[in-house]
């Protein structure tokens, strides 16, 4: 194989330029993503329920669609929330299934579900976007101060979403702001006067807007579209429409109403920039599409759209989600460039000689490309995850082209007497088996982490399988393209430089004095492994550490009644307070709800604080202490809670459970009232717990309502049924759209509204004339405010009441293990009820489950290769030792550099499992050969350590350093890495130190006995 | 959070809520100071105006006739005694005819009795003679006069026409004849209505008792005008099974109107608030009332609410109270 390589060596080089300039081309056209998607496979049902209350919602409406979609193959989950007038079911189903397939089965069952729902109510599905699909911000702003809202929303509707909705990857665009209309504001005393009906007007104004096709008429200029235009085309028009004919009168619609240009009433939502309104958008990214390149499309298409707009009216791009993938990257790619250096260098240094440092340094870049290559091949994209991938394993890509270069070196400065082309062979051929042995070890070592589901699955995997693909690229390049190269380019030189020699001395001294202390070295060490155990357990959990992504968001939770002037005027003081700071380039809310279909009232608002790099941060040292300022000020706004969060982590917060916070306590039981009651106890609970912050129970009750009540025997009396009465209310409360008006192309909806909506203005509607009498909305119903739920959470068909929190200073752990403690204590549980733990800490608890199979796994993996190879047990629980020792340094660095116990930090801890293990692979695989050829145990051993010294402390150096530029990045991506980093770091850092110090005398003792 | 901590137990045992001025004035917090008022308690119902029919007037012809001349129309204002309109009437012309035969006669037999009285004086004739002429002249006279007594009796009479005039001050709200119409007693020319005068039929709840009403009004596009109760209906309106109240007023307003009547009963004192201001916190009515640091919540009682205001008792005269963006000042009350 060698052979053949070396013979048609020019064929390799060409080969390698070609590999060179694809990987080049592959790495240039892989598609960019900040994360892997995390989103679960849902789909979204809703279902808008005009008139019913959350409680009538939920029975009449949610729960028959949840046992639908219960019973649909796959599906995991069902969550719930029913709201007054809206009805919202997301169905979880299993990772992996596919999309459309689910949205298929989804809307099979749809119709199953409809026939189960009262009449009129039609269940839709949401937008297939996926949790992260919000990717890109922008606002229609008027400079001149010619346009209104409503405008800027009309410009918005018919000029840029048009123009939008068609870029590739555009699932739905979220519009916010007023919506133009032309509302009669009816006078009911004025109706009374003539004795007209409110349904009167409402026919009346259907009636006269209509348009009709009358076919063709043939005339002498031809064949002539006969058209009836009744469509209204402006306000007089629809002052002019005939009420009530007499035979010396006529009411006209102007003599008891007015008309308006106003926005369409019932507005539930609105966006704010810099503290004042604006039209504001987002746009809806399609499951599967690549960001980056759907933000680029769109950034094109604004521009286009730009230029549609009349002078003054700018759309200003105020968030995308590119921006973090671009830093995220950058600060990988910069790891990895300064990975490459840093190893490049020691490598030199250990070898010193710049032809084998070139050649080692030349490998990195090329397992790169041809890892970026096999990556655009497989379809994946270059995120965080697998640029982080590579960027820890740089240290290790090396390794197999220094054991290959250097066994050539090694073997060339011996001076051989063959020739340079069978020396090359031989070379190869000699460390050939181990070096594969080795690589598989350690790309053995990452398969259990596929055994991870949901989100952490989601982002490791892809992590685990760079890793591996770039391992056996590493392979390839030492042995298909380092032969050839080393042929030409390598000459001999000194083996060693004079202070390695020293180095290699002083150890060697080291190891002897030990061989006298051996029980004492031994039984310290495994005090040591014990200690760190203890100090694993002093270390805090959580589920992996947050992402910088360089914005804040602060949720305001108002109370369920307050109006959206209210809550636009809590939006103004949150982005006033945030943009005292300088660090703050803008601000941007949205309250409530942009359209139909989302479960977010005015009294939610999301407000994103924008900030600039950190580097130029003065006022605050981090982001926890920017949002610690915040929360201090915000203290002074009364009867609001604020939460603090960040843009992505939000919505992966919100994805997981379905709860944009951290923690979410979820209390189960049949009776809603009694749920609260547990909610509120509860609440007090979490809040008096140390790193407790942004406590908030949802409020599920307290939504004042006006409860018209036909009364039943009035309305028989008068042959008026209750469906005229709804009519009447949805139309002049509803805001039912009546009919339309034409202002050039653009249609717009006319409204009805009653003049004063104030309930008194409200009874006196005229309702049904009779002869000589007539009948008022309160003759004919009764009207109670009365007070009713306001939204109702179920998952998997149970009643829950919310208690979010999110931590400051304080691990999620040991934080819920308090909580739950306490709440075991305090609050009493009917039968029936019980509590649970979601939100991160569901799936910490999972992840790490998880990782107890996955950790002893890959240690399990490991023996099993170990005994395969040597076919000796206790050689393979020798090597077997690096794990316990590169748990000490792992657990030791993790403990003192404060970081917690989370997903990364496994990984790292796995990773670094296979590389202290490969250690001790080479050494005593070192050892057993001189046994073979007959050399005494002490003696095998001492040579095998002098010899072995250099090999094992390239890798572990390699290994490390490869990783300390990530360690010591700000950048934002970075922090996720770090723990990995610095388990890695402290791992290696242990177990080489032990692999050169503690096995051998292990080894030693082990094998004397024999 | 240590900071909300320290605040949680004062918040809870004070109820008061803090708010600087300036985030008051951005969560559009604004305050009015009481002023405490007398105010009646009201409920109002549907009612319609009609006229009073005390004081609507018919004008007819006494006599059949033919109407000659009309001096006002439909809708014209007229005075008391102002000339409506001349009927010629044939039983005037025939009872003309008769007054001036009766006249000749008379004016015979006045002749004749000065004659036969002179002869009587010359004792030319026996005073059974001079007796009959003047027994004959007397008749003439009495028949004359009887005669123009009937006349006069048809009112006021110019020529064969009859003269018809006002009886009252108001409108001529119908006409019911042109020029040429014959009338009679059955046909009335016009209808005359004092439009000072109406009734309002107001149509309540049947269990609405009138007995503590202390006033009456008609509300009309913010006008109210006083009226007193003149009659309540023994039965109730079939069609709507309402209790029927009649009320008598004077005010400018037309019949036909739909409008409403308010039963004033007694006053209390009060202040009025928009209805913002009265919130509920924990089951109670409260509204915040300001101090030094902020809002204290003060429970109160709400007495009357309309038009989008609300009376309330138990506040002080000068208290400053939270009348608008007041939903978060109870959202905190409530924590």
């Amino acid at each position: 194989m060698i052979r053949f390589i070396l013979t048609n060596r020019l064929i390799v080089l060409l080969f390698l330029l070609a590999t060179v300039i694809y990987g080049i081309y592959s790495f240039l056209k892989l598609p960019v993503d900040t994360f892997p998607e995390p989103t679960p496979v849902q789909v979204i049902i809703y279902t808008e329920t005009p008139g019913l209350s959350a409680e009538e919602t939920e029975v009449l409406v949610t729960k028959p669609i949840e046992s639908v979609m219960g019973g649909i193959k796959n599906v995991e989950k069902v969550l719930s929330i029913s709201l007054p007038g809206l009805s919202y079911v997301s169905v979880f189903f299993k990772d992996g299934t596919d999309i459309y397939f689910a949205r298929s089965q989804v809307s099979q069952k749809l119709s199953e579900a409809q026939a189960l729902l009262p009449a009129g109510f039609s269940p839709r599905m949401g937008p297939n976007t996926s949790g992260l699909g919000n990717v890109l911000f922008y606002a229609l702003v008027d400079t001149t101060g010619r346009y209104s809202l409503e405008d800027l929303k009309t410009l918005q509707r018919w000029k840029v979403r048009p123009l939008i909705k068609t870029v590739d990857g555009v699932e739905e665009i979220s519009e916010w702001g007023p919506e133009k209309a032309y509302i009669v504001k009816v006078e009911p005393e004025k109706l009374l006067q003539y004795g007209i009906s409110a349904q009167e007007v409402i026919k009346a104004l259907e009636n006269y807007g209509g348009v009709a096709g009358g076919g063709f008429i043939k005339t002498p200029e031809g064949d002539l579209v006969v058209r009836a235009l009744g469509r209204y085309t402006s306000a007089q028009d629809l002052l002019k429409v005939p009420l009530k004919k007499t035979e010396k009168s006529v009411v006209l619609l102007g003599d008891v109403a007015k008309v308006e240009e106003g926005e369409m009433p019932n507005r539930r939502g609105a966006f704010t920039l810099m503290g004042q309104e604006v039209q504001g958008n987002i746009v809806l990214k399609r499951v599967g599409t690549n960001t980056m390149e759907l933000i680029s499309r769109l950034k094109e298409a604004l521009r286009e759209a730009q230029k549609l707009l009349p002078e003054g009216v700018q759309i200003q791009i105020l968030y995308d989600q590119s921006y973090l993938t671009q830093k995220a990257l950058s600060t990988v790619e910069k790891a990895l460039l300064e990975g490459i250096l840093l190893v490049s260098i020691a490598i030199a240094l250990y070898l010193w000689n710049v032809r084998v440092a070139l050649l080692v340094a030349l490998s990195v870049p090329l397992t790169l490309l041809i890892t970026f290559t096999v990556l655009k091949e497989l379809g994946m994209s270059a995120n965080l995850m697998t640029m982080g991938g590579l960027a820890i394993g740089i240290g290790l890509f090396a390794d197999a082209t220094v054991v290959v270069v250097e066994n050539i070196y090694r073997h060339l400065s011996e001076k051989l007497s063959v020739s340079k082309f069978s020396m090359v062979i031989n070379s190869v051929q000699e460390v050939a088996r181990p070096l594969i042995f080795a690589v598989s070890i350690i790309a053995v070592v990452f398969l259990p982490i596929f055994t991870f589901e949901s989100v952490e699955g989601k982002y490791y995997k892809p992590l685990a399988l760079t890793i591996i693909i770039a391992l056996f690229s590493s392979l390839f390049v030492a042995f298909v393209f380092m032969p050839v190269l080393s042929f030409w380019f390598l000459k001999e030189g000194k083996e060693e430089t004079r202070i390695f020699a020293l180095l290699r001395k002083s150890y060697l001294a080291l190891l002897e004095r030990a061989f006298s202390f051996k029980y004492v070295i031994l039984s310290l060490s495994l005090l040591s492994f014990v200690f760190s155990l203890f100090l694993l357990t002093r270390i805090g959990k959580e589920f992996a550490p947050p992402l910088e992504e360089g914005a804040v968001i602060v949720k305001s939770f108002l109370d369920p009644n307050v109006s959206l002037e209210e809550a636009k005027r809590v939006a103004q003081i949150v982005e006033e307070t945030a943009l005292k700071y300088p660090e703050v380039i803008r601000t941007f809310s949205n309250i409530g709800r942009a359209e139909v279909g989302e479960p977010e009232d005015v009294s939610y608002i999301e407000t994103f604080i924008i900030l600039k790099p950190a580097e130029e941060w003065k006022s605050f040292k981090s982001r926890q202490e920017f949002e610690e300022k915040l929360r201090e000020e915000l203290e002074k706004v009364p009867g609001v809670e604020f939460s603090f969060t960040q843009p992505i982590q939000m919505r992966i917060d919100e994805l997981l459970s379905g709860v944009k916070a951290t923690l979410a306590v979820k209390i189960f039981g049949d009776d809603l009232g009694k749920i609260n009651e547990i909610a509120q106890h509860v609440e007090k609970i979490v809040a008096s717990t140390k790193g407790a912050v942004d406590v908030e129970t949802e409020a599920q009750s307290g939504k004042l309502q006006l409860r018209i009540i036909p009364k039943k025997e009035v309305l028989e009396k008068y042959h008026i049924d209750t469906s005229q009465l709804l009519e009447l209310i949805s139309t002049y409360m509803g805001g039912r759209e009546v009919a339309q008006l034409q202002k050039g192309e653009l249609l717009f909806p006319i409204v009805l509204e009653a003049s004063q909506r104030d309930i008194e203005k409200l009874k006196s509607m005229p309702l049904y004339i009779s002869e000589g009498s007539s009948l008022t909305l309160s003759d004919v119903a009764d009207l109670v405010v009365a007070e009713g739920f306001n939204k109702i959470r179920r998952e998997n068909g149970m009643r829950y009441a919310l208690v979010q929190s999110n931590l400051s200073g304080r691990d999620l752990g040991s934080f819920v293990e308090e909580v739950k403690r306490k709440i075991e204590r305090e609050v009493k549980l009917p039968e029936g009820y019980y509590i649970s733990f979601g939100g991160q800490f569901e799936n910490q608890q999972r992840a790490m489950k998880k990782l107890m199979i996955a950790v002893p796994l890959a240690i399990g993996l490991i023996f099993i290769l170990l005994y395969l190879n040597y076919r000796s047990l206790k050689d393979a629980l020798l090597v077997m030792l690096n794990v316990p020792f590169a748990t000490v340094g792992g657990v030791l660095s993790l403990y003192i550099s404060g970081y917690n116990l989370s997903v990364p930090s496994a990984v790292g801890f796995i990773a670094v499992f296979g590389i202290a293990t490969l250690n001790g692979v080479v050494l005593v695989s070192y050892i057993r050969n001189l046994l073979e050829d007959g050399l005494q145990l002490q003696k095998a051993i001492f040579e095998a350590c002098s010899k072995r010294l250099r090999p094992i402390l390239i890798t572990a150096t390699a290994s490390s350093l490869g990783l300390v530029p990530m360690l010591l990045s700000k950048g934002i991506g970075s922090e996720v890495q770090k723990p990995l980093a610095v388990v890695v770091i402290g791992g290696i850092a242990t177990s080489t130190l032990l692999t050169l110090l503690v096995l051998p005398l292990a080894y030693y003792v082990f094998s004397k006995k024999d | 959070m240590i900071f909300l901590l320290l605040f949680i137990p004062l918040l809870l045992q004070a109820q008061v809520i803090k708010v600087d001025t300036k985030t008051m004035e951005t969560l559009g917090i604004r305050v009015q100071k009481v002023k405490l008022t007398e105010e009646a308690k009201e409920v109002s119902f549907p009612a319609v105006l009609e006229w009073d029919k005390s004081a609507t007037y018919e004008v007819y012809s006494p006599l059949e006739g033919i109407v000659k001349k009309l001096y006002v129309k439909e809708g014209s204002f007229v005075k008391r005694g102002q000339l409506l309109a001349e009927v010629f009437s044939p039983r005037l012309a025939e009872l003309n005819a008769q007054i001036r035969m009766a006249q000749v006669k008379l004016k015979t037999a006045e002749e004749n009795l000065k004659r036969e009285e002179l002869l009587y004086k010359e004792e030319v004739i026996p005073y059974a003679r001079y007796f009959s002429a003047k027994v004959e002249y007397e008749k003439a006279k009495s028949e004359y006069s009887a005669l123009l007594k009937n006349l006069s009796s048809f009112g006021e009479v110019r020529g064969n026409n009859l003269l018809l005039r006002s009886p009252i001050e108001g409108i001529v709200l119908e006409q019911k004849v042109a020029s040429g119409s014959s009338v009679d007693l059955q046909k009335p020319l016009f209808k005359l209505q004092d439009t000072s005068k109406l009734w309002a039929y107001a149509y309540t709840d049947p269990t609405f008792s009138v007995k503590d009403v202390k006033a009456v009004f008609i509300e009309f596009e913010g006008n109210r005008y006083s009226a007193k109760i003149d009659w309540v209906s023994p039965q109730l309106d079939p069609q709507t099974g309402k209790q029927v109240i009649r009320l008598s007023l004077r005010a400018p307003l037309k019949a036909g109107l739909k409008t409403r009547a308010v039963f004033s009963f007694g006053k209390y004192r009060g202040v009025w608030l928009p209805a913002q201001a009265l919130q509920k916190v924990k089951g109670r009515e409260v509204v915040f009332v300001k101090d030094k640091e902020g809002f204290k919540v003060y429970p109160v009682k709400a007495l009357i609410e309309k038009d989008g205001l609300v009376l309330v008792e138990g506040l002080k005269e000068g208290q400053e109270v939270a009348v608008s963006g007041t939903i978060f000042l109870k959202a905190q009350a409530e924590r």
